[in-house]
């Protein structure tokens, strides 16, 4: 491989391993947080930075081609549906008063 | 070790306990304690400690069963696309081969619901009106905004939904035209690519719900109500029967029933298929955006 491409490849890895290391501790905040806005905070790191990490280590990695311009409407769908959704959830936690956590304290 | 892994996702041991009295409305407060997973399993008595260990180990165990067990079922299935599989008989070489002659449709699953099945899917549409209808008889309420089959005091009591959030106006405004493009793409595609009326139809009940959450009930009720409702489903499952009535009257089974069939993978091809498709699209549009309305404040507005 010549320089340029193992370049591309590093950048590519860096980004892949990033985006899972994203979505790996959100998937675990989600789990050990207790309170809502903590874990939503959590989920909603995944689901943006984590996504947009990834597609884009899969786009560097796989070249420009149609395929590529699909998952750069998906990350721009991502980023618009996902971090809205969270807020809607947020914005109904704190409305409502009540905990929408499923695991009641002791 | 593994009852140690689960104990720490699970965060028993740092998080703490949020008061009683005050629930916790601060993120900040959410101090952590350097209480170990040791600490708990030692204050608490002998016979909960075995009961905890034991299940630890029986959920991992009964766990690595199952994916056992799936992984030999796999194992014995029939390998992928070979001849002599169960699957591979004459109904779907029938369909494979005369489909397109017979139908007209360029995606074989379209010309199989829609035109060999089409009364499966006919009764698959009407299953999902008579499923409105129950829900209205048991969830509407009347003008007061009271509900008298169920006797739920909560459905009229709901808070009504402000549709004050700037953010989601926004993003609602980039979003639903081009949600509702591609349910509308879709719909009118399920000939000749993978979709259909099922599909695109709840593409479009979607964009219709975020459309109401966004901008509120008012601005739903100048182009969607009640009797709109009923009009889109009645007409749609009516057109849908008439066109099918027609299409076994003159004898189905891929007969001369003067209904052309067009150049098949043109946008006007597929004989009915294109017409049924939409009408499935709004029946299950049309479904979608009720349950929400239904279940969600009990009718379809205010004025019902």
């Amino acid at each position: 491989m010549t320089a340029l491409e193992w370049i591309r490849f590093l950048l590519g890895a860096l980004l892949l391993l990033s985006g899972t290391f994203f979505i790996v501790s959100s998937v675990v905040g989600n789990f050990r947080f207790r309170y809502v806005l903590a874990r939503m905070h959590a989920a909603g790191l995944g689901d943006t930075l984590g996504t947009l990490l990834l597609f884009a280590g899969i786009l560097i990695l796989c070249g420009f081609s149609v395929f590529t311009l699909k998952l750069l409407l998906i990350i721009l769908l991502m980023w618009t549906t996902g971090a809205v959704s969270s807020h809607l959830i947020m914005q109904m936690e704190i409305n409502s008063g009540s905990s929408a956590d499923g695991r009641k304290e002791k | 070790m593994i009852a140690l892994f689960i104990n720490w996702v699970e965060g028993e041991d740092t998080v703490p306990v949020p008061e009683k009295d005050s629930p916790s409305r601060n993120p900040g407060r959410e101090k952590r304690h350097s209480t170990k997973v040791s600490n708990r399993v030692g204050s608490s008595s002998s016979h909960t400690k075995e009961l905890t260990l034991l299940y630890d180990v029986l959920s991992v165990v009964v766990c690595l069963t199952v994916i056992c067990a799936l992984l030999v079922t796999v194992s014995w299935l029939p390998k992928f696309g070979s001849s002599d599989n169960p699957a591979e008989n004459e109904v779907y070489t029938r369909y494979v081969e005369s489909e397109l002659r017979e139908a007209g449709a360029v995606n074989t699953v379209a010309g199989m619901i829609l035109d060999y099945r089409a009364f499966d899917t006919l009764g698959e549409s009407n299953v999902l009106f008579v499923a409105v209808v129950s829900v209205i008889i048991l969830l509407r309420a009347d003008r007061k905004g009271k509900n008298h089959t169920l006797n739920l005091p909560e459905l009229a009591t709901t808070p009504e939904e402000k549709p004050d959030d700037e953010i989601l106006r926004f993003s609602a405004r980039i979003l639903i035209p081009a949600v509702l493009l591609f349910g509308i793409y879709v719909v009118l595609n399920g000939h000749l690519s993978a979709g259909g009326g099922f599909s695109g139809g709840a593409i479009l009940g979607g964009a219709m719900i975020l459309y109401v959450r966004a901008f509120g009930v008012e601005k739903m009720e100048k182009i969607f109500t009640f009797s709109t409702y009923k009009w889109i489903t009645f007409g749609a499952l009516m057109t849908y029967t008439l066109l099918k009535t027609w299409s076994f009257y003159t004898g189905a089974n891929g007969l001369e029933s003067g209904i052309p069939l067009g150049k098949p993978g043109a946008i006007l091809s597929g004989g009915l298929i294109l017409p049924l498709n939409i009408c499935v699209g709004l029946v299950v549009a049309c479904t979608m955006y009720a349950f929400y309305s239904l279940f969600s404040k009990g009718g379809f507005g205010n004025g019902q």
